[in-house]
């Protein structure tokens, strides 16, 4: 799943954290964030100055469940 | 000017050296305007790493002081509080900022071990280049100045307080062991006064006290690092010993700078080890060089040495002559001349000395250690201790047993 286009990264991040297992972002080039990790989510945020690698990256879930969370963020 | 153009306008005065942001909360903690342009950093961090609640905490204190936001990626901001009419109005936090070059490095030594891609990681390590670093004492200024901007109030900076987002884990209290270290305080004092004297022995006291400890009881599960905290703590209380021992501040501090860059650059074990007897020989040695530069001449600081060795001992002065190769008149009134006191007396002070450290270091009873120092009788020991310390042994140990 991709994460929406102009969303508030703050919000998706503390919306993460409502969720039961990892959430990870995954870019093209292989990278894989592990967003409940505090380095990774300061990772995560920077990416706002290159929107095309969020838009190019998907986001998995350690426990697809948790997708129900996240739904108004995700396309 | 209204309080959030003088703000502003101290924020810029700020940047002029240091780029930092501007960030306004509301009473809730709700982000209500930034400078920060997007694409240098997110745009409400503060948020992010659930610092709402420790800035809702600090305002609601007595004099709602500013606070220093500290993270585990070592990024910092200041937080001050705007009140209206007693109602918290904004929070007003100016920031990121790193305190040292070491912070930095640790963040991209994380990120290292990420194992992430070129783009991903040439990206972050643009945005924290551009996190300025603003020493500690130099921020503690700066809020101290934030505060004066929103209250016009003047305080010093031990008001200024710290705090983390909490997310570590609480804090088991601290483990008394005294009973573990018992010993090792005076097996340190004799280590740090040879070091003052400049002597050689010092290894050998070195070796004992390594013998009952090898430094802080701390598991770090990285025994390198474990190494160099250790140099680091034997390097201090080298340089203070030096300087008490009469070697210049100034080459005292800047050796302190010099082997504590040599400690930090050490890879191995061996490496720390070897750093560490290099370390206290070049102290020691200049503290030997500075001693027969000054009045007191080689004979003398040798008759001192053997003082110290032999301090449990009755030391006689035919003894000491002899070992001086001087007459008994002659070795009395060049030990006086340079220096300072009567032998007989420094012998007393160098054995009162040692029953300070014995009386509060040990169980020993204070005739033991009357006997223990060669005092003769317990009386002239009593009178002794009196007469130098201005108190009796016993009235000592009270005050100073660390038991």
């Amino acid at each position: 799943m991709k994460i929406k286009q102009q969303v508030d990264l703050i919000e998706f991040l503390n919306a993460v954290k409502n969720c039961n297992s990892e959430v990870y972002f995954e870019t093209t080039q292989g990278d894989s964030l592990a967003l409940g990790s505090q380095l990774c989510q300061y990772i995560f945020c920077s990416l706002a100055s290159k929107p095309e690698l969020l838009e190019q990256g998907v986001i998995r879930f350690q426990d697809p469940s948790d997708a129900a969370i996240l739904t108004e963020f995700l396309e | 000017m209204d309080n959030y153009e003088k703000i502003k306008y101290y924020q810029e005065l700020i940047s002029c050296s240091y780029n930092v942001y501007l960030w306004t909360y509301d009473s809730n903690v709700t982000l209500l305007n930034t400078n920060c342009p997007n694409e240098m950093i997110a745009s409400d961090m503060i948020t992010l790493l659930n610092f709402s609640s420790v800035l809702l905490s600090q305002a609601q204190t007595e004099h709602h002081y500013p606070i220093i936001l500290d993270t585990d990626l070592g990024l910092l901001w200041i937080a001050a509080f705007e009140y209206r009419q007693f109602q918290l109005h904004r929070i007003h936090v100016i920031g990121p900022s790193f305190t040292g070059r070491n912070s930095q490095m640790v963040i991209k030594k994380k990120l290292d071990s990420y194992n992430i891609s070129v783009q991903l990681r040439s990206q972050i390590f643009h945005q924290i280049d551009h996190v300025p670093i603003i020493p500690s004492t130099t921020l503690m200024q700066f809020a101290v100045m934030l505060h004066f901007a929103i209250c016009g109030e003047k305080i010093s900076m031990d008001a200024i307080s710290f705090s983390t987002n909490g997310d570590r884990s609480s804090d088991a209290g601290i483990r008394l062991i005294s009973e573990e270290h018992r010993g090792i305080w005076k097996l340190e004092q004799n280590f740090l006064s040879l070091i003052r004297e400049g002597s050689p022995n010092y290894k050998q006291a070195l070796d004992k006290m390594m013998s009952l400890s090898s430094g802080m009881r701390i598991e770090f599960n990285d025994n390198m690092r474990q190494a160099k905290n250790n140099s680091f703590v034997l390097l201090t209380l080298c340089s203070r010993a030096s300087m008490e021992g009469g070697l210049s501040p100034s080459v005292a501090y800047s050796l302190n700078d010099y082997y504590g860059k040599m400690i930090e650059e050490c890879r191995s074990i061996s490496e720390t080890t070897t750093l560490n007897r290099t370390m206290l020989e070049d102290y020691v040695s200049r503290v030997r060089e500075t001693k027969l530069d000054s009045s007191i001449s080689g004979q003398i600081l040798d008759i001192m040495n053997y003082i110290s060795f032999h301090i449990t001992e009755k030391i006689s002065l035919t003894e000491l002559a002899a070992q001086a190769g001087y007459t008994e008149y002659y070795l009395s009134y060049k030990f006086k001349k340079e220096v300072g006191v009567n032998m007989n007396d420094y012998i007393r002070r160098k054995k009162i000395e040692e029953a300070k450290l014995l009386l509060s270091c040990t169980e020993k009873s204070i005739f033991e250690i009357s006997n223990d120092l060669s005092f003769g009788n317990r009386s002239y020991f009593y009178s002794c201790f009196q007469k130098e310390v201005g108190c009796s042994p016993s009235e000592y140990r009270v005050r100073n047993h660390m038991g």
